[in-house]
């Protein structure tokens, strides 16, 4: 399996779990706060992932 | 009371000089490491890697790990503190814990509330060190650094390469970005959005943490597989002729980084009490200016080599580092608490201020061509000729002297509106 392949299941992965942790963040009172910890990590990891994707793409 | 003084101008000498004992001291333990490191043939790219894209953020990352550690051993518990609930080592900020350990009687209410203060205080301190260090590189050195090569070359420009826009300055954007998304208090922006009170600083929780120093291993990964030649040019230190004596300069230099970490941070305390600054704006302020100045001469001696590209990179590089690394790894120790200037002027501004010069070099001639029409229509045809010459990652002189007005109004807007961090 490719690298662009392993990056773009991990972007994949963690776009289902930032969708999972929005709904639940949607459809329940916003009450724990570890919710938005979680949604604010992942979108950050989801930054790295796509970055550097990008980067080898652009620089290939 | 620092080293015996108590007077605030007897600290703030103190204050001086700890903050630069702290930038010459890690820089002789990077020189002197990377030379050990070469006798014993360790290889450039590794050395390139390790030694000296840490070296350039030595004095933020000393300041991170000390100051953390001082937040742990506040607690007067700092291993039962890893072992209260998990997800809220994992997810939850050090007030979090210590409420924890208090409901359980680990410790009393006065050690929660001393180590709340600790926490506050040296979250503010190091977070603005280091994103104020960030800002002056980002903006006055970066400035300086595009107006001297171009006063050098004899030129009205500065041309970018498109490999450093995409490979270093995209990612320091990226980073600081990153940084920006969990120094946010997402509850608080929702609750804000939905007309609550604006309550949008967070924390750096330790899950915060790993994403952070997770994304630097990525990166050095990303650097590793794609330009392994470049990495073992940037460093310049000859092999050393005696390891052992420079070995133990370099442990001692460290020795005497972590001090002066150490002597900064209580300094810090004196000054806020008797001042009113805030810990974030001394950070700003001091650590933050004086941490840059090695990258500024390192960028503006590499210039006189004709070697723009590995200035800019090792400028670039070290704000890639200072986040990924020095909050990454401070927040897995301890966690941090975010002061308000950071998410609300702070990281913004920086990210704009990279972002809209990332989107204007990449599309200044579509610019140049759409002004140029107007210009044309009403008979400015010499206006429209300059539009239509513009060239795509061209920086003019007055590209950089505007960079270089970005840093004082910067300064002047964080000294005036953003005053206090956790009021």
């Amino acid at each position: 399996m490719g690298w662009d392949q392993r990056l773009r299941e991990v972007l994949l992965f963690q776009a289902g779990v930032m969708v999972v942790v929005v709904a639940t963040i949607l459809f329940s009172s916003p009450s724990d706060e570890r919710l938005f910890e979680v949604f604010g990590a992942l979108l950050s990891a989801s930054i790295t992932v796509f970055g550097i994707r990008e980067m080898r793409k652009l620089t290939a | 009371m620092v080293l015996g003084f108590s007077g605030l101008a007897a600290n703030a000498l103190i204050s001086v000089l700890s903050v630069l004992s702290l930038v010459a001291g890690a820089e002789l333990v990077v020189s002197r490491i990377e030379g050990v490191a070469k006798h014993y043939g360790v290889s450039e790219v590794v050395i390139a890697m390790t030694v000296v894209s840490i070296g350039t953020s030595l004095p933020e990352i000393s300041l991170h790990l000390v100051g953390s550690m001082n937040i742990l051993l506040s607690s007067g518990a700092p291993l039962k503190l890893f072992l209260t609930d998990p997800l809220t080592v994992l997810i939850g900020s050090h007030a979090e814990i210590l409420s924890l350990l208090a409901e359980k009687g680990v410790i009393t209410s006065n050690v929660v509330a001393a180590s709340q203060e600790t926490f506050l205080s040296t979250s503010g301190t190091v977070l603005g060190a280091n994103i104020g260090s960030d800002v002056v590189q980002q903006t006055l050195v970066l400035g300086m650094v595009i107006l001297s090569a171009a006063l050098l070359a004899n030129d009205h420009g500065f041309r970018f390469s498109r490999k450093f826009l995409i490979r270093d300055y995209a990612p320091m954007m990226g980073t600081t970005l990153m940084t920006l998304i969990l120094a946010l208090n997402w509850r608080g922006v929702v609750g804000f959005l939905s007309g609550g009170a604006l309550k949008v600083a967070g924390t750096f929780t330790r899950l915060d943490g790993i994403v952070l120093f997770g994304s630097f291993l990525a990166y050095m990964y990303y650097l590793y597989t794609t330009r392994k030649e470049e990495l073992a040019e940037a460093g310049d230190v000859e092999p050393s002729d005696r390891p052992l004596r420079d070995l133990f300069t370099g442990v001692a230099a460290m020795v005497l980084v972590i001090v002066s970490a150490e002597v900064f941070l209580r300094v810090v305390e004196v000054a806020v009490a008797r001042t009113g600054l805030s810990q974030s704006m001394i950070g700003v302020a001091s650590v933050g200016v004086v941490s840059a100045f090695p990258e500024m001469i390192t960028a503006i001696s590499g210039l006189r080599h004709g070697s723009e590209g590995v200035s800019l990179g090792t400028l670039v590089g070290s704000n890639i580092t200072n986040p990924l690394l020095a909050i990454g790894a401070g927040s897995i120790i301890s966690t941090y608490a975010v002061p308000r200037p950071l998410v609300l002027w702070d990281l913004p501004m920086e990210t704009i201020t990279a972002g809209v010069l990332l989107a204007y070099m990449f599309s200044k001639e579509r610019i140049g061509d759409l002004l140029a029409r107007p210009a044309r229509f009403a008979g400015l045809e010499s206006v429209a000729g300059k539009l239509e010459s513009t060239e795509n990652r061209v920086l003019s002189v007055a590209g950089a002297l505007l960079l270089i007005l970005v840093y004082f109004v910067y300064l002047y807007v964080r000294f005036n509106y953003f005053q206090y961090d956790f009021a």
